[in-house]
């Protein structure tokens, strides 16, 4: 292994990447089963914050802010996977923002399905699953790409003699 | 689900497992032949946790695994090396640590930095404690872990029994070779203040005026620091003045002679 630092930009494609695949098993399971977790309840909660990600620079900032899961969308480049995603599921990408809502309805639909009233939400689950399945994809590919490098600025700061000099 | 895959998930799990299991036993090795200060207990104590759940829930990931559709499947397989990745992550601080001990760090430095932090009541609020980590690259660093704690917390809800990363410590990583530099309690308590920045909220009250300085030139008006805003912003920026206003505040309250401890 690497003894260099991993870049913070590493572990938040990770994080991606993590819950896109952990939200498609559980999203599997609850087709199969018609079981509704609580991991799969926080998970939809946590993906409609995914969701509600606009793509002016401003109003990332502000969810970012606002949401201490920032790990999920630190990056202008983790919102551009999200139009990728659709056009890899056959969704154009002029019409990202239109699917997102979609998307978002159905997580809420899944998050609202109560005892065995799973059926109209199966076919939701199934859209949700496609398109993480493609979004987690993507994330790993981007964390593979952004490899093991050198620290980023930020994280540093000068050494003494820098400093002085 | 055709064998392929299923095989494909279950030697990913089984390298996940030995993976983690190695991890174990660098660090329980480690623990046993260094001395180590006490203040760095927690992280360890995460790291020794967080390798044995992921070494269970290799296994566990496993079971069934024939009858699971071919999406879930394949979708285990991208955790597990999502997983095996972040192993790879902690590792990579786990490392540093298991290298900063006792003898190698600038031992009464840290008892001073925890003094302070606990005289300060915000940070004594938040049982802030400082620990050292050693730094490969020539720098001096505060390691920001809000993304391996929202990381972690993704674990939690991935792999059963996966600790918390222990939010209230300060990790600050400097060069092994300047151990002995006279300077190093300036440096690490600039450092030490990055950490703060992030925790209280000192950005609020103050940044907006360094900022408005900084950006007028006066009388932060350098190159480097111009340089600076230019590369990384202008918040980062108004830590990066208030950590050499803080370098020089607290430099004047530093005792000459720096307190010991004798250990047992």
């Amino acid at each position: 292994m690497n003894d260099r630092p991993v870049p913070e930009s590493v572990a938040a494609s990770l994080s991606l990447s993590l819950f896109a695949s952990r939200l498609v098993m559980e999203l599997s399971e609850f087709i199969a089963t018609g079981t509704k977790t609580d991991t799969l309840h926080r998970l939809c909660r946590m993906g409609e914050k995914v969701f509600s990600a606009k793509p002016a620079e401003r109003e990332r900032a502000k969810l970012v802010e606002a949401d201490p899961m920032l790990g999920l969308l630190p990056t202008p480049e983790h919102i551009r996977l999200i139009p990728e995603a659709c056009s890899q599921i056959g969704v154009p990408q002029t019409e990202w923002v239109s699917f997102m809502q979609r998307l978002q309805g159905d997580l809420q639909a899944i998050m609202g399905v109560s005892g065995d009233d799973v059926g109209p939400s199966k076919e939701a689950a199934n859209r949700l699953r496609r398109f993480f399945d493609a979004l987690g994809d993507l994330a790993i590919d981007q964390s593979r790409e952004t490899g093991i490098t050198e620290p980023e600025d930020e994280d540093t700061t000068w050494t003494i003699p820098s400093l002085i000099g | 689900m055709d064998n392929t895959l299923a095989h494909r998930v279950r030697s990913e799990a089984k390298s996940v497992r030995r993976l983690a299991g190695s991890l174990e036993n660098y660090l329980r090795r480690n623990l046993a032949f260094r001395r180590h200060p006490s203040e760095l207990k927690p992280l360890f104590r995460f790291y020794a946790s967080a390798f044995m759940s992921i070494r269970k829930y290799g296994l566990l990931s496993i079971l069934d695994i024939d009858k699971k559709d071919e999406l879930y499947a394949r979708n285990l397989l991208k955790e597990l090396y999502t997983v095996k990745r972040i192993l790879q992550l902690l590792y990579d601080k786990m490392h540093a640590a298991v290298q900063a001990e006792t003898l190698n760090t600038p031992y009464p430095i840290l008892l001073y930095l925890n003094k302070l932090c606990s005289s300060i009541p915000a940070m004594k609020a938040q049982n802030v404690t400082v620990g050292f980590l050693t730094a490969q690259p020539m720098m001096y660093y505060h390691y920001p872990m809000e993304k391996v704690i929202a990381l972690s917390d993704l674990l939690r809800l991935t792999i059963d029994g996966f600790p918390a990363f222990p939010t209230s410590l300060a990790l600050v990583g400097y060069p092994y070779t300047e151990s002995t530099n006279p300077l190093l309690n300036c440096a690490l308590i600039h450092e030490l203040g990055h950490f703060a920045w992030a925790k209280l909220p000192i950005s609020a009250q103050v940044g907006k005026t360094i900022s408005s300085l900084s950006v007028a030139g006066i009388p932060f008006g350098n190159l480097l620091l111009q340089r600076h805003i230019s590369s990384s912003g202008q918040a980062a920026c108004a830590d990066e003045v208030f950590q050499v206003i803080v370098i020089g505040g607290l430099r004047a309250w530093t005792p000459t002679r720096l307190p010991t401890r004798v250990r047992n």
